[in-house]
């Protein structure tokens, strides 16, 4: 078998005489042999020579030129890769490459023609060729065609015959849709004699729902999503608003163009909707480390070193990374360059270490469409209950009001008010108080339990310090200072709120900004409103909020104060508070503005809380505090999604040397590398104007790039190959013209991406048969040259749905959370730290892939085997093995197992006296030849021969997953089915588009 | 055009189109190397790689250091720190009491390799087998970059791993078992990925086959419950007729390609349990290895499975056992992980050589870093804890074409820094290939536009290893 590379050179290698290609001929072989020490590196680079500059090629270089146009003879690299002399041979003797006399000649015979110099064919941008003139015009149903034939005239290959309804049905309906389509779909199709019945069929499949989560699939293997964090401890998050947001998009046909700006920069639209906001997820994808000892510099960069790398393989099909720790050996991207794109992407408020469970700073709460109606209501309820308040202020009111002890205002959800009384604390002791239950009640809440680093709080205190120097004021915490809880500080007369899960790991911390006085009552308010995080913690000095400096954010697990710790006044030996303390109070909620200032003694305020509390608001108030709990409640078990955000002001941006995020370099600014068309003057310069200028129509690469991957969903590889690399390294399109005119007609579209869809595969180059001979074989193996259409193995999502589908299991529910189906018991605990997976049941069992829970370092199973992307990077391209576990997976596992015994079900009560032929034809779609029904119908006797013999089999077989054992069907008929439909199911045919 | 040259490189790059492993492994170890490069004559065949997660002490198990004692509770000084990082856990602490070992050190074998006494009996006993590298050093400070690092030659995930660099080198030695086969231990202590096994972008049947406790050692390898064996092999031969009809008229080698997987997948089903039931060991195994062996699940059970997998020709096999990760109370899980591994490390060593198979098969145990000189916590009596330390640990080999009863390499007076023969992650990764054969230079997969290699582009054969 010939080799697809060496199939490709001989066919791009150039006959005698003809005029040779920079790009076709030359570029390949200096780039691979050459660059690594003449290329763009300068770090690596020798004697001082580029290859890859034109300008240094040629230059005399003391009378040593490199290249001498026209004169191979007088070039000194011609006379270097001739020599024999080990001391003097290029490349040396001991580069892991060779030239080899072809290589050499082609270089050679390039001087002799000029050297001509071009630059890199993907880094030009793409002019709309001509239609190609071809032996057969009629063949062709859409441009696409003409290219192919032009090809296929020159290496005297024809177009295969149109494949047979039955199967072209299947095929794009497998490609639109993920599913095949139905026997009676595919009976109507056959006696639709209408012209264009092709084409509806095409239309129909483009308006499925189902479209949209086919389409999103290879997006989230390039977007590396998951539902986990992926380093180490590998929590959960929650990024399923983001894959509803995919879907919907391809449903609706966002064209490509809003479809890139939105997942790039939807943040920094005016007027950002929330559905733009949730499209930022992309770039929050990536894996995050929560690792208790890491340095958050560390991950800060490699956070950022991520979107880059993906972003550039997305859109621009880079290979950007490699300029992370030097200028890159073969695409003139330099190190800079990289430094650059990056500060695009490190401007965001993130702290470097992920919340062991959940989503990490920046997320945003991103109800569903039901939610944001429900959410509304109780925001109306909210409006309703203040407004009565409001009618209920008569003119007068401040005056009518009797006021009771001031000590009694603010009393909801109050777990603790220390008696009146001034304490005094010498800086050299303590008190405690003990944190017992409010009430008697067995279960009660203790009263200081919400005090923990997840749950919301505030407390209340006036202060009157000796000494600013330090002193913890109030805490509580497991045993001593560092330990886990929270306290608040003295530092140097600013006020510190720290809560502490694990020390210094995880520490929430946070100082004013300002100082407090000396010896002067000053009013505190500490409010937090839980979830972990630093910003979530607020303090007020004297009714007003402070500005606070976020020191630490860092916590990551919900270690707490040990259970019973008293709340401890005065602080610790090591760090005691100097000066009095009154008034303290505990409350299980952030209490509002109003709140603070009526504690702190604003008269206004403490009018209003009296009018609420206790004057005539005091029967309306209880409903608006229970509106607002409602609200809160409600909030809080909605779902959050993680986004890109700006910090306020721009990052310092540094190359870092060698890559690594301690070794400062050169300082940087934004800009896109100089070897593409420049950011415009009127682009601002952030993400928004990158992702703009991404999909300018002057871009030599997005188009290109987006709708190869398109073709390689469609045919199995690109018409360039390397999908993830369009360098010079990568391969060279298989139909350059082709890609350039559909790039350019994707443009010209508008970036309509179901418009591309759909002129694929309505092609007669899509429309051909896949069935290959001898000759074909020879002549194409990889078929590359499409004188066929394409026959692959189906991806391991819709080997599974297909199977829930035949079988009448799938359940069909669009978007939602992840769910999570079979999977062979303790894989998870097995390898995590202590996670369980905790399977799903009824209906979840039987969704789409694309719903199942993706765990980055346990992936699920039976997909990783058959060659699903592992979603720890952004992956593009295509892996497809054929191994022996694929084979056991599809016989053995639970889901396939149990879709075989619901396909007999299904077949023996639809059509008892034909079940096999029935059973073939729903999951081939077409009727059994003469010799298969007869391997069937004899299997299928063996079969219930062995069940026979062996009823209790029968019902082991039956029983396997969780839908019921259907009691009208004979038990050995039904197990005899289901191992004939457990065949049927692992059938080449079945597993493969063709 | 040289055809034959480009097909040799081809092969190097992309792995086997057509041609069986072995024929690759012909080429790579004759000429597809380039004639300028003597590629080296393999020692070992096959590799046994004990992985211990967590980052086992060097101070506590290998290298002693008597004089610690003077320094006991007193920060460690200024001038051996040397401003580098210290983790995250312990970069916020005021004081960096030194821990001294307080377990027993001897000398043990003709060789006198210095090893804990207390701890490792059982490797005392064999000190003779080993060769104990002291100055391994890694980048990486964190569990997860580390092992990571140590398994694939990078940080960040994406990269394969040794065990499918050495699939994809050197193919299987038995059709009906993979190249490559990992099991774990102990369900507590730090996380495993299935990176660590993975084949980043070499093909995906290159990963490595997790093998697991219980009835089940594969996933889906049992047939479902109802369905026996005399039946599956009937579903399979009319599974076969059907998809050689269908060959027949599409002609495509894939589906030819299916037909014998499917037969392979079947041959597994066979040769697994068969290799799984260790009913058929002798009682002297179970002496050898301890009782703990006849339980699966269990580091000497895992340990006598990888002698029984390199026995049927499996290139790699890699234990994982968990646990190492002492930040606190190091003393007592310190000795429990040794009391779970010591003997059956040991075992695995004096097994293999008295089947005659040490010689071809090397043997490694290690973890991803070291641990702190000076104490996590509070230094007390009675409990301690060490950070995690990436300047200098150790770990140790034996058979496949090692040098045995030597040390390599020295740290200072604290086992902080290296003072001599330091040996980088990717060193022991050159090493490991250049013992099997390979040149850690040439073993190349293109991918992304670059030529990459498990050693990055970094690696030098550690010489004085090498017997």
């Amino acid at each position: 078998m010939i080799s697809r590379p060496l199939l490709f050179l001989l066919i791009c290698l150039p006959t005698i005489g003809q005029e040779l290609s920079f790009n076709r001929d030359v570029l390949p072989i200096l780039s691979d042999t050459c660059f690594a020490c003449h290329g763009p590196d300068s770090a690596t680079r020798e004697a001082d020579l580029r290859l890859d500059l034109e300008a240094d090629a040629k230059a005399p270089r003391d009378g040593l030129p490199a290249i001498v146009p026209h004169h191979p003879e007088k070039s000194e690299l011609i006379d270097r890769i001739l020599h024999e002399d080990p001391e003097e041979m290029m490349p040396p003797s001991d580069f892991r490459r060779r030239l080899t006399p072809a290589e050499k000649e082609i270089l050679q015979k390039w001087i002799a023609q000029g050297a001509k110099w071009e630059k890199h064919w993907a880094f030009v941008k793409p002019a709309t060729p001509a239609l190609p003139k071809t032996s057969d015009p009629l063949w062709a149903k859409n441009p696409i065609d003409h290219f192919i034939l032009q090809t296929l005239d020159h290496e005297n290959l024809s177009p295969s015959p149109q494949a047979a309804p039955e199967k072209i049905l299947r095929r794009v309906a497998l490609d639109l849709n993920g599913i095949p389509p139905t026997p009676a779909e595919v009976a109507d199709f056959l006696v639709d004699d209408q012209p264009q019945a092709y084409e509806r069929a095409v239309a129909r499949l483009l308006a499925s729902p189902r479209y949209g989560e086919t389409m999103a699939l290879p997006w989230l293997e390039a977007a590396r999503f998951a539902d986990t964090d992926g380093y180490q401890y590998d929590g959960p998050r929650f990024m399923w608003r983001w894959r509803d947001w995919v879907i919907e998009a391809y449903n609706s046909n966002k064209p490509f163009e809003q479809f890139t700006i939105e997942q790039l920069a939807g943040d920094l639209l005016p007027n950002a909707t929330l559905d733009q906001k949730i499209a930022t997820g992309f770039n929050r994808n990536h894996r995050y480390n929560s690792e208790a000892g890491l340095v958050v510099e560390e991950f800060l960069l490699e956070n950022a070193v991520d979107r880059v790398d993906t972003t550039s393989t997305v859109w621009l099909g880079l290979t950007m990374g490699c300029a992370r720790c030097h200028d890159h050996k073969y695409d003139p991207l330099s190190q800079k360059n990289y430094y650059e794109m990056i500060a695009f992407f490190n401007n965001i408020p993130e702290f470097g270490r992920a919340v062991k469970a959940g989503n990490s700073e920046p997320y945003i709460v991103a109800p569903t469409k039901p939610q944001q109606a429900q959410l509304a209501d109780l925001d109306a309820k909210v409006a309703a209950a203040k407004a009565t308040l409001k009618s209920l202020k008569k003119p007068g009111w401040r005056e009518q009001l009797t006021l009771a002890e001031k000590t009694a205002l603010v009393t909801h959800q109050l777990s603790y008010q220390h008696p009146p009384e001034v304490l005094h604390f010498d800086g050299k002791s303590s008190s405690n108080i003990p944190g017992t239950p409010l009430s008697d009640k067995k279960k009660a809440p203790g009263r200081f339990d919400s005090l923990s680093p997840v749950d919301r709080y505030s407390l209340s205190l006036w202060i009157k310090p000796h000494d600013l120097t330090s002193g913890t004021i109030v805490s509580r915490q497991s045993n001593g200072r560092l330990t886990p809880g929270f306290n608040l500080q003295l530092n140097d007369g600013h006020l510190r709120f720290n809560i502490i899960t694990n020390w210094i790991a995880g520490v929430a911390m946070v100082e004013t900004k300002e100082k407090i006085s000396v010896n002067e009552w000053t009013h505190l308010t500490l409010t937090f409103h839980g979830q972990l995080r630093a910003t979530n913690q607020h303090i007020f000095i004297n009714g007003k909020e402070a500005s606070l400096k976020i020191i630490h954010n860092t916590n990551s697990n919900t270690g707490s104060a040990k259970k019973g710790s008293p709340l401890r006044l005065g602080g610790y030996q090591d760090d005691y508070y100097h000066g009095d303390l009154r008034d303290l109070r505990v409350y299980r909620r952030p209490i509002n503005t109003r709140e603070i200032l009526t504690l702190s003694g604003d008269a206004q305020a403490e009018l209003q809380t009296a009018f609420l509390e206790q004057g005539p608001g005091s029967k309306a108030h209880p409903k608006l505090l229970a509106a607002e709990e409602k609200r809160e409640q409600f909030l809080r078990t909605l779902p959050t999604t993680m986004v890109m955000q700006e910090n306020a002001t721009e990052k310092k941006t540094f190359i870092r040397k060698r890559g690594l995020y301690n070794d400062y370099g050169e300082k940087v600014s934004r800009n896109v590398p100089e070897i593409l068309p420049p950011l415009p003057e009127s682009f601002p310069r952030n993400r928004l104007g990158l992702a703009r200028w991404l999909v300018s129509p002057d871009h030599p690469l997005t188009a290109r790039v987006t709708v190869n991957r398109y073709w390689q969903k469609y045919f199995g590889t690109g018409l360039v190959k390397t999908s993830e690399d369009f360098g010079v390294q990568g391969e060279k399109p298989s139909h350059p013209e082709l890609l350039d005119w559909l790039a350019t007609e994707f443009i010209r579209s508008g970036w309509d991406v179901k418009h591309l869809q759909r002129l694929i595969v309505t092609s007669a180059t899509y429309r051909q048969q896949s069935n290959l001979n001898p000759q074909l074989l020879e002549a194409d193996p990889h078929n590359r040259f499409l004188a066929r259409g394409p026959r692959q193995r189906l991806p391991a999502h819709v080997i599974r749905d297909q199977a829930l589908a035949v079988s009448g299991l799938l359940v069909e529910k669009i978007g939602g959370s992840s769910v999570n189906p079979y999977q062979p018991k303790n894989l998870w605990i097995e390898m995590s730290m202590g996670q369980k997976y905790k399977q799903s049941k009824g209906p979840d069992l039987f969704r789409r892939s694309l719903y199942t829970i993706w765990k980055r370092t346990v992936n699920p199973p039976s997909m990783a085997l058959l060659d699903a992307a592992d979603r720890e990077a952004c992956w593009v391209g295509t892996k497809r093995t054929n191994t022996p576990l694929q084979a056991l997976t599809l016989l053995n596992e639970t889901a396939f197992v149990e879709s075989a015994r619901k396909l007999a079900e299904r077949t023996l009560r639809e059509n008892p006296t034909d079940p096999i032929t029935h059973a073939f034809k729903i999951v081939t779609l077409r009727a059994p030849e003469p010799q298969e029904k007869e391997i069937l119908t004899s299997a299928l006797s063996t079969y219930l021969e062995s069940f026979k013999n062996d009823p209790k089999s029968a019902a082991a077989l039956s029983s396997i997953g969780e839908s019921p054992v259907p009691k009208d069907l004979d038990p050995i008929q039904l197990a005899a089915f289901t191992t004939l439909a457990n065949l049927l199911l692992n059938l080449d045919e079945v597993i493969t588009k063709e | 055009m040289n055809q034959h040259s480009f097909s040799r490189r081809h092969f190097l790059e992309k792995g086997t189109h057509g041609l069986g492993s072995a024929a690759l492994a012909s080429l790579l170890a004759q000429t597809a190397l380039g004639e300028s490069a003597q590629s080296p004559k393999p020692k070992a065949k096959r590799v046994i790689y004990l992985f211990q997660s967590g980052g086992p002490s060097q101070i506590d198990l290998f290298d002693h250091k008597p004089q610690l004692a003077k320094f006991h509770g007193k920060d460690v000084p200024e001038s051996i720190f040397n401003g580098q990082r210290k983790t995250g856990m312990t970069a916020g602490q005021t004081a960096f009491p030194v821990a001294r070992s307080t377990f027993n050190f001897k000398q043990a074998g003709q060789s006198g390799q210095s090893l804990n006494a207390d701890l490792l009996p059982h490797l005392s006993g064999i000190a003779d087998e080993i060769s104990v590298i002291r100055s391994m050093h890694t980048e990486a400070i964190n569990h997860d970059p580390a092992i990571t690092f140590f398994q694939t030659g990078f940080q960040l995930a994406g990269r394969p791993s040794i065990g499918s660099w050495l699939s994809y080198g050197l193919g299987s030695e038995n059709a009906n078992l993979p190249a490559f086969v990992a099991m774990t231990s102990n369900r507590s202590g730090q996380a495993l990925y299935d990176r660590l096994w993975g084949s980043g972008f070499l093909p995906s049947k290159h990963q490595g086959v997790r093998f697991r406790s219980g009835k089940n050692p594969v996933l889906y390898l049992n047939n479902p419950d109802g369905i026996s064996s005399d039946l599956r092999r009937s579903t399979l031969d009319h599974l076969a007729e059907l998809n050689r009809i269908h060959h027949q008229e599409f002609y495509d080698p894939e589906i030819e390609t299916r037909i014998a997987q499917y037969e392979m997948a079947f041959r597994m089903q066979m040769s697994v349990p068969e290799l799984t039931d260790v009913s058929d060991e002798p009682e002297s195994t179970f002496k050898l290895y301890g009782e703990d062996a006849r339980e699966p699940g269990t580091y000497a059970h895992n340990a006598l499975m990888a002698r029984r997998l390199s026995e049927r020709g499996v290139r790699f096999v890699q234990l994982f056992h968990r646990g190492w990760d002492t930040h606190g109370g190091l003393v007592k899980q310190l000795g429990q992980r040794c009391k779970e591994t010591d003997q059956a490390s040991a075992a695995l060593v004096t097994d293999l050589k008295q089947r005659g198979l040490l010689d071809d098969t090397l043997v490694i145990w290690g973890g991803e870093f070291g641990r702190t000189v000076y104490s996590q916590g509070n230094l007390t009596e009675k409990s301690f804890g060490r950070d995690h330390h990436p300047r200098c640990f150790s770990m140790w080999l034996a058979g496949g074409g090692i040098k045995q009863g030597q040390s390599i390499g020295r740290t200072d007076d604290y086992s902080y820094n290296i003072v001599k023969d330091p040996v980088s992650v990717h060193d022991l990764h050159a090493t490991i290939l250049h013992l099997l054969g390979i040149d850690h230079e040439r073993l190349t997969y293109k991918f992304q536009g670059r030529h990459y290699r498990l050693t990055d582009v970094h690696g030098r054969i550690i010489k004085d290893l090498l017997g």
